[in-house]
């Protein structure tokens, strides 16, 4: 696990980066809001989660970022790989499907 | 694995997490303090929170405080970061419909670190809130084996103190309030649910019960607010398909069951199930615009108990929803739902217990539901919600062989045609807007304010089915048709209704006072008269006192009074409406020809509504204590008293009785009632029933109608957040519901059981329908370690149903227009057996980084118990399936254990 991390570093942290520099902040600060104020460098190397609880619990406790293998999920380019024509085919037959089942199964009311 | 403990951290964490303020929002907050290790507040700390749509930065305040407001229920990342310390985040943050997650961190000094220190969710409670909630989370319906039919009631029953839908002593088929996206949806004719919707469409649930602040109405049991998916920045589907089929079922009957009813000697199984759902998320803009979609089909066919051998369902459902950040502050999204639900099968006229298949009908209903939302967010402190949901849909039920239905008198039997036709047109619109202000003045206030309005119509047509050229059903005696009768009806109405509601959650130190008040404006309009018949104004106030007692945030004191008004139901004032057609009576002639008319009861004179009516409503009081201890545990005590009040039914104000001794069918004497004066025509009103004396012909008051139902429970809730793969909910409640006034939804909305001495005075007062002395439920999760397989169960032990005998008296004998169901002995005098249910759920993942692929096996009632759940009623016997059941004679069995296979693809 550690390996597998260790590995990721770089591309986490240029993706911490890409974050930190596109995100939207919104003016909702529970106090004062000084956007001019600079930010502590981000040093977060998100590379390990400590859990602050006994040993017995830290099986328990998440890594919230740590290496990213849905980063493909964020690009509509997902969809041309085959596991996304595969997802849109699937979809596309459920839809058809259950528009077919709308007008064949129906129930037609004398009273309509 | 990592995605399957993750997944079970998150129930964890959603089990754990705070109870929290109940809102109508559909958003939640995430408020908290960064100080050092010292305890010393450290202003100016960057606090980033980071969710589905993006993230947000703020910079705490001179108090070392952060608030992000107006959060979509989900999960939520927040970290703290000062130059000089080490950065710290908190992870796994869960946060519901309505929810302050109480966040705080503390930095440790330190240079250059590179570590984050992350920490998962413990227990907490929230301490300010007098509300109690169950809030059920995505990743528990992803994960543990629920109910998938119906979710917008049936979710209700896992909850402590709410079975059949009967929340703590209320009105299953209309006590409850059912939220989609923060809008009540329920049909207006009766308060029931109306529209269906996927199980996999819910991105939250929560379960609200106790101590609910003014910005929830319309309710005397709980509130439900089912909070559906929204796309986010990442693609995100779920491709699930679930079947059974009936070699999958259990047989739970038995041959002593069989041979008192023979209608039971098949079980009731599913003989086919197929359900899919195909769904798609994602960004259509990053950070801007976002859409989801889903489509499910969902099917069955079940031989369902009695004698009839089929049933089906079909319903084909489509949703969609787009969401767009207008701005950093503003968010506008707009959705909607079309499904066409099929149902044939169904029971019409008389019991569904022996009912065959020739008596039942099809049912025609599709729907379409639509809904805006639009959120204004004013700096940290305010922001402003503005909801409009509406539906259009109807139900039409028409019997597969038209013909007219017969009830035999002497043997309880039914037998001919489907007996009846029923088509039911509705349509609802409302808009809630509430603006949501926080203050740090004299304390800290979380004021709120709003405003709903709705408008509903309905339109039910009903006739006997034709025969003769008129809508008829016979009444038999010993296999011949000895009177016929005549009715139908076309009613239309209109409920409208203005609510207002202010509230506030005022703390000061360790106390906290959430005190609210609402206005409920309720009116039922009859479009044709261009009249409005019910015009009622409650004034609901709401008291709330919580108490942290060691001021930690680790035990919380809390009590609460207020008033719970229903909300408006066109059946109040339906028999008031013009439409009803004559009651008419035949003589029956050899051949089963129509003879002379023998009466005839005109429909729309004859109900006229009372004045000054009041509302119904339910007083609460609750007292309840929560501790946290251990981390991972949290428990909770809860006394609760319900008492029902302004009970709405009809009454024959002119009519005049007199008692007489009746020996009964046991050879018991009891005292019963004739009408004595039948010279007058029969003139009903519609009013609060309580106080309301019947007389004899000389004016003596022979009784007076005391309408109430009270309810006291005692709640004991433990819940374990995860830890070492496992975590669990336990609870116990013991509880009595008392009264004269049923909860099954047979009394009240303006019925007829209070015209009639002999259905209120004789044996009323006694233990409800749904009465459930004792309750265990029992969830709990285990992840089963080197195999990874996830394995949950949903354990129920549940006191039986009371019910009493009673004897059908026909009209002569009480000298009425019709025959009457008459108690011969107390409510409730007798129980059905407790009712015991384990369902399970293993499944076993397959992980391939991002995606997850399941396959799952559902056990429902795994040990296949064959509790009776119901009995025949009649004494001594009524005949069924052909067989006299005799009074305490099964009619429905628990349905036995039924597998469902199921695998589901999502990323």
């Amino acid at each position: 696990m550690r390996e597998l991390v260790r590995a990721w570093r770089p591309a986490v942290r240029l993706l911490a980066l890409a974050l930190a520099v596109t995100v939207l902040p919104l003016p909702v600060s529970a106090g004062q809001q000084d956007q001019t104020t600079p930010k502590p460098g981000i040093r977060a190397s998100i590379a390990k989660a400590v859990a602050v609880e006994p040993p017995a619990a830290s099986k328990d406790a998440v890594a919230v970022v740590q290496d990213d293998p849905g980063a493909k999920l964020n690009s509509p380019s997902f969809f041309k790989t085959p596991a996304g024509v595969a997802v849109i085919a699937i979809i596309a037959a459920g839809t058809g499907f259950a528009i077919y089942s709308a007008s064949n199964d129906r129930i037609k009311s004398p009273g309509r | 694995m990592k995605r399957i403990l993750m997944g079970l951290a998150l129930i964890a964490a959603l089990m754990a997490c705070a109870d929290a303020a109940v809102a109508q929002s559909l958003t939640g907050t995430i408020a908290g303090r960064v100080a050092d290790e010292q305890g010393g507040v450290l202003p100016g700390v960057t606090v980033t929170l980071t969710g589905r749509t993006g993230s947000q930065t703020q910079v705490t305040d001179e108090r070392g405080e952060f608030r992000f407001i107006a959060l979509e229920p989900g999960i939520y990342s927040v970290k703290a970061e000062l130059e000089g310390f080490r950065a710290k985040e908190e992870a796994n943050i869960q946060v519901g419909i309505g929810r302050t997650a109480d966040v705080r961190l503390a930095l440790g000094v330190g240079g250059l670190s590179e570590t984050v220190e992350v920490t998962a969710n413990a227990v907490t409670i929230d301490t300010t809130t007098t509300a109690t909630d169950n809030t059920i989370s995505k990743d528990l319906l992803f994960a543990m084996p629920l109910t998938q039919a119906n979710p917008s009631v049936n979710l209700l029953d896992y909850t402590p103190g709410v079975n059949d839908n009967s929340a703590f002593g209320g009105t299953g088929s209309y006590g409850n309030a059912l939220l989609l996206d923060g809008v009540d949806t329920r049909d207006p004719a009766g308060g029931s649910s109306w529209t269906f919707y996927g199980f996999n469409m819910i991105e939250e649930v929560q379960v609200a019960g106790l101590g609910q602040p003014a910005e929830y109405g319309g309710f005397t049991g709980a509130v439900v607010n089912t909070i559906t998916k929204s796309g986010g920045n990442r693609f995100s589907s779920l491709l699930e398909y679930r079947y059974t089929n009936k070699d999958l079922a259990g047989d739970n009957t038995s041959d002593a069951i069989a041979a008192i009813n023979p209608g039971l000697a098949t079980p009731s199984r599913w003989d086919k199930m197929n359900d899919y759902t195909v769904q798609l998320g994602g960004p259509l803009k990053k950070d801007r615009l976002f859409f989801f979609g889903s489509v499910q089909r969902y099917s069955i066919k079940e031989d369902p108990d009695g004698p009839r051998t089929v049933r089906t369902e079909v319903s084909p459902r489509f949703n969609f929803k787009l969401t767009a950040n207008l701005t950093s502050s503003d968010t506008l999204s707009f959705g909607g739902q079309y499904d066409w639900y099929n149902q044939t099968g169904r029971v019409a006229w008389g019991p569904t217990a022996a009912a065959t298949d020739d008596r039942t009908s099809d049912q025609d209903s599709p729907e379409a539901v639509w809904n805006a939302q639009y959120r204004k967010v004013f700096g940290s402190s305010t922001f402003l919600e503005a909801k409009f949901t509406g539906w259009w849909g109807y139900y039409y039920v028409d019997p597969i062989k038209p013909g007219a239905a017969h009830y035999d008198v002497d043997s309880g039997a039914y037998s001919g045609g489907g007996g009846e036709y029923f088509w039911a047109d509705r349509g609802r619109n409302q808009v809630n807007v509430s603006l949501s202000k926080f203050v740090q003045k004299a304390g800290q206030h979380n004021f709120k304010f709003g405003v709903e309005i709705e408008r509903s119509r309905v339109r039910d047509r009903y006739a006997y089915a034709e025969e003769h050229g008129r809508p008829i059903a016979y009444y038999d005696y010993a296999g011949e048709p000895y009177m016929a009768y005549s009715y139908s009806y076309d009613l239309q109405g209109r409920n409208q209704r203005e609510s207002f509601f202010a509230q506030d959650q005022w703390k000061i130190g360790n106390v906290t006072a959430n005190l609210g008040v609402r206005l409920d404006n309720i009116r039922g309009r009859s479009p044709v008269l261009d009249e409005t018949l019910y015009d009622t104004k409650s004034l609901a106030p709401r008291v709330g006192l919580a108490w942290d007692v060691t001021g930690k945030g680790e035990s919380v004191l809390r009590a609460f009074y207020g008033h719970l008004y229903e909300g408006p139901q066109y059946y109040t004032f339906s028999y008031a409406l013009p439409g009803i057609g004559d009651f008419v009576g035949y003589e029956v002639l050899p051949g089963w020809q129509l003879g002379e008319e023998i009466f005839r009861v005109p429909g729309t004179s004859k109900y006229s509504m009372g004045k000054d009516l009041k509302h119904p409503r339910v007083d609460e009081f609750n007292v309840s204590y929560q501790q946290q201890f251990l981390r991972n545990y949290k428990f909770t005590a809860t006394y609760v008293r319900r008492d029902t009040k302004n009970v709405i039914d009809s009454v024959f104000p002119e009519a005049r009785w007199e008692p007489f001794s009746y020996t009964n069918a046991k050879g018991q004497q009891m005292t019963l009632y004739r009408w004595a004066n039948d010279e007058i025509d029969q003139k009903f009103e519609v009013r609060n029933v309580d106080g309301f004396q019947f007389l004899s012909p000389s004016g003596q008051v022979l009784g007076t109608i005391d309408a109430f139902r009270k309810y006291d429970g005692m709640m004991f809730v433990l819940q374990r957040a995860l830890r070492n793969r496992w975590q669990a909910q336990v609870s116990y409640v013991y509880s009595r519901t008392k009264g004269t006034v049923d909860n099954d939804g047979s009394d009240g909305l303006g019925g007829t059981n209070f015209q009639n001495p002999n259905t209120i005075l004789v044996n009323r007062n006694g233990y409800v329908s749904n009465d459930r002395t004792h309750e265990v439920k029992v969830f709990a999760g285990y992840q089963i370690p080197v195999i990874e397989v996830g394995v949950s169960g949903y354990l129920s032990v549940i006191s039986g149903y009371p019910y009493q005998p009673y004897e059908r008296l026909t009209g002569s004998r009480i000298n009425w227009t019709g025959a009457k169901n008459v108690f011969i002995e107390s409510r409730g005098s007798y129980r059905t057996d407790a009712i015991t249910a384990f369902d399970f759920r293993a499944e076993k993942v397959f992980e391939f980084a991002p995606y997850r692929f399941g396959l799952y096996m559902d056990a429902r009632n795994l040990f296949n118990q064959g509790t009776v759940t119901w009995v025949q009623t009649r004494y001594p016997s009524a005949e069924i399936s052909g067989a006299a059941v005799p009074f305490g004679g099964p009619v429905y069995v628990q349905s036995g254990r039924q597998i469902t296979f199921g695998g589901r693809f999502s990323f």
